[in-house]
């Protein structure tokens, strides 16, 4: 379990500097079409002989620093595609790393954003109590309720054409990481509901401490701890909820890949069944979703923990 | 009575709002701390100590509300602080030791940073010399080796040390009156000597009053100069802790007193017949009427009102209605302590 454990961190961390440089770890521009070699199987060709660390097509790291440095490249007329391509010869290789970085940084981004609203609304309904708290949990409940994919297809529909379709994405996940704090919401409150009629809390209240400074240095630890679980738990949510809206074509557009998106060609008949490499998108979202979901702690579950949650 | 006393807590009344009706948890309580006295609030579980504690502090927590009657500390009336003052009487003029010593201190932080964030929340002291008065208080508490146990985590303590913590914490800012809510319950017994001890001198040292609530008349006859018994939410019989020893005045006290161990060897421990009753159930009149072995009619009428019984001695039943009314026809003292 300890080495599962591990090598699933040690899958995160891969990706995860996969995803903050993909044009290093590519060999090709995620748009660079060879329309000689359409749906190429992975492989070599026009005899190329891959080398290491070599300057390829240039790219800037980031969107800022200009660089030409690969960890993998071929020198011309040379190809290497090691994961095939896709219709218009595309690298699939090289848009799987490219959409790393859109689908990995917008799911952790969402779930931070919801986490952030959760703890605040949570904690402020859990530890205020009254008629506050009931206001706070029946417009959650609200939230609950709502079909999160109806609310984003009729925003999608209401905001305005002219806006970019990542200005439209950003909006989105914004609406859902708003969405997606009540069901954490409701955790922290029931976290701070317990904890502030714990004896240290009214200890503190008699020791002269005020709301805030309880929240902070009293319940506060104990929510972050909950929080990091509830993190890990949630970004394969919000990976997941990228690809399904993009691959309805609800997300990012073309050309920029993203993990959802490079699904899009699955839905012909022919890719299906005859193309195996295009399922490379698919593999990555179910190996990075089951790897966070192994590193997520569990919540202990000692009978202790019922009255002490460190 | 002396004239000025610290804290004078009169008609304290602190009612529970259930959905069956509120329940009055602390019922019309009234007794006083002097400067420098030790008072003991003893009664069984149940009977509103504890709340007591906590409506002075005004601690108490929803649906608990404190319905009624004044606390006048230093000349102030506590009820009528708005909530930014009262903290800074919290903690600082009138501080409160609890039972659980584990409870009560935060899992998650080292012993030394929570004595100083009393200091840091009163704006006492800034975060180095919070640190050496920490550490000076840990050592004034008789915990060895304080310079290196103020970076210990409670869990790493002993209870007797976590309770001498707590009571360092509480002596943080030299408050004027602590109260100390069963301080030796959860400890064993020759812990609990200590810490008492440790209690007495703090006190003399620092010239604190102590509010020293317990179920335990051992404690009490050791440590405090006056009692108040409470019962069922009212305080049945207040006075000094010799007299009422010596010659308990209500029934309830004298069951009480009856039921202790220590008697002769090979006796079968004495027991007062029933149990509590319910607060939100109390029989009419007299609240002990119905395990009281001298009711006579009018117990079970309406509430008694204080009778004075001796030298700054009251009891709240009847029976010192007969007495007085036999010896002092005008029974003067009675109705007027009457509400």
């Amino acid at each position: 379990m300890k080495a599962l454990r591990v090598a699933a961190w040690a899958l995160l961390v891969v990706v995860c500097l996969i995803a903050v440089c993909p044009d290093f770890f590519s060999p090709y521009s995620p748009s660079r079409q060879y329309r000689d070699l359409p749906y190429a199987a992975p492989g070599r060709y026009h005899g190329a002989s891959p080398r290491w660390l070599v300057h390829g097509e240039p790219y800037r790291w980031l969107g800022v620093v200009p660089t030409s440095l690969r960890l993998v490249a071929v020198p011309e007329p040379g190809r290497i595609f090691l994961l095939g391509t896709d219709e218009f010869g595309r690298d699939w290789y090289s848009r799987l790393c490219h959409g790393a970085s859109v689908s990995l940084l917008l799911a952790p981004a969402a779930a931070l954003l919801s986490l952030l609203f959760a703890v605040a609304i949570g904690g402020w309904a859990g530890y205020q109590g009254g008629w506050i708290d009931v206001l706070v949990m029946r417009a959650s409940e609200v939230f609950i309720v709502l079909p999160w994919f109806y609310v984003v297809v009729a925003l999608r529909a209401a905001l305005p054409l002219t806006l970019g379709s990542t200005a439209t994405l950003f909006t989105v996940f914004a609406l859902l990481a708003t969405l997606g704090c009540a069901t954490p919401a409701r955790l922290f409150r029931g976290l701070v509901l317990s904890l502030k009629t714990g004896e240290f809390v009214i200890a503190a209240r008699a020791a002269g401490a005020g709301g805030p400074h309880i929240f902070r240095c009293h319940l506060l630890p104990f929510l972050l701890q909950a929080a990091w679980t509830q993190f890990l738990v949630s970004v394969p949510a919000y990976i997941v909820t990228e690809v399904t809206l993009s691959f309805l074509g609800l997300g990012v557009a073309e050309p920029t890949p993203t993990w959802g998106g490079m699904l899009v060609p699955l839905q012909q008949y022919v890719v299906l069944t005859s193309y195996p490499w295009m399922f490379a998108p698919a593999v990555a979202v179910v190996v990075v979703c089951m790897a966070l979901q192994i590193v997520a702690p569990p919540f202990r579950q000692s009978p202790d923990a019922v009255t002490m949650p460190v | 009575m002396s004239p000025d006393p610290l804290l004078s807590v009169s008609h304290l009344t602190t009612v529970f709002d259930t959905p069956d009706g509120s329940v009055r948890a602390v019922d019309d309580v009234s007794f006083e701390i002097r400067a420098g006295e030790t008072v003991g609030l003893v009664g069984e579980s149940g009977s509103g100590k504890s709340v007591t504690a906590l409506s002075i502090m005004r601690l108490v927590q929803p649906p608990g509300r404190i319905a009624g009657g004044s606390l006048s500390f230093k000349g102030r009336d506590l009820l009528t602080l708005d909530e930014r003052t009262m903290r800074t009487v919290r903690g600082a003029d009138i501080t409160l030791i609890f039972q659980e010593p584990m409870t009560a201190l935060n899992p998650v932080f080292r012993v030394g940073d929570q004595i100083a964030e009393t200091l840091r929340v009163h704006g006492r002291a800034s975060r180095r010399e919070a640190r050496t008065a920490a550490v000076d208080l840990l050592r004034a508490v008789r915990i060895p080796d304080a310079a290196s146990r103020v970076n210990d985590y409670p869990h790493q303590l002993s209870g007797g040390m976590r309770q001498r913590v707590l009571i360092a914490m509480s002596l943080a800012c030299q408050p004027s009156l602590v109260i100390a809510d069963e301080p030796t319950t959860a400890l064993d017994v020759t812990i609990q000597a200590e810490i008492l001890d440790l209690l007495r001198e703090m006190k003399s040292a620092l010239h604190l009053s102590l509010l020293l609530i317990t179920h335990d008349l051992g404690v009490i006859a050791e440590t405090a100069d006056r009692v108040a018994v409470m019962y069922a939410g009212r305080i049945v019989e207040t006075g000094p802790v010799r007299a009422i020893f010596r010659e308990p005045a209500h029934p309830y006290t004298r069951g009480l007193l009856a039921s202790m161990p220590g008697g002769r060897p090979g006796r079968r421990l004495l027991a007062i017949d029933g149990s509590v009753p319910l607060l939100g159930a109390l029989p009419p009149g007299c609240a002990f009427n119905p395990r009281c072995p001298d009711r006579f009619e009018p117990c079970t009428a309406a509430p008694p009102p204080d009778y004075v019984v001796g030298p700054e001695r009251a009891a709240k039943c009847y029976l010192h209605d007969r007495q007085s009314a036999v010896r002092n026809p005008q029974s003067a003292m009675g109705t007027d302590a009457t509400r």
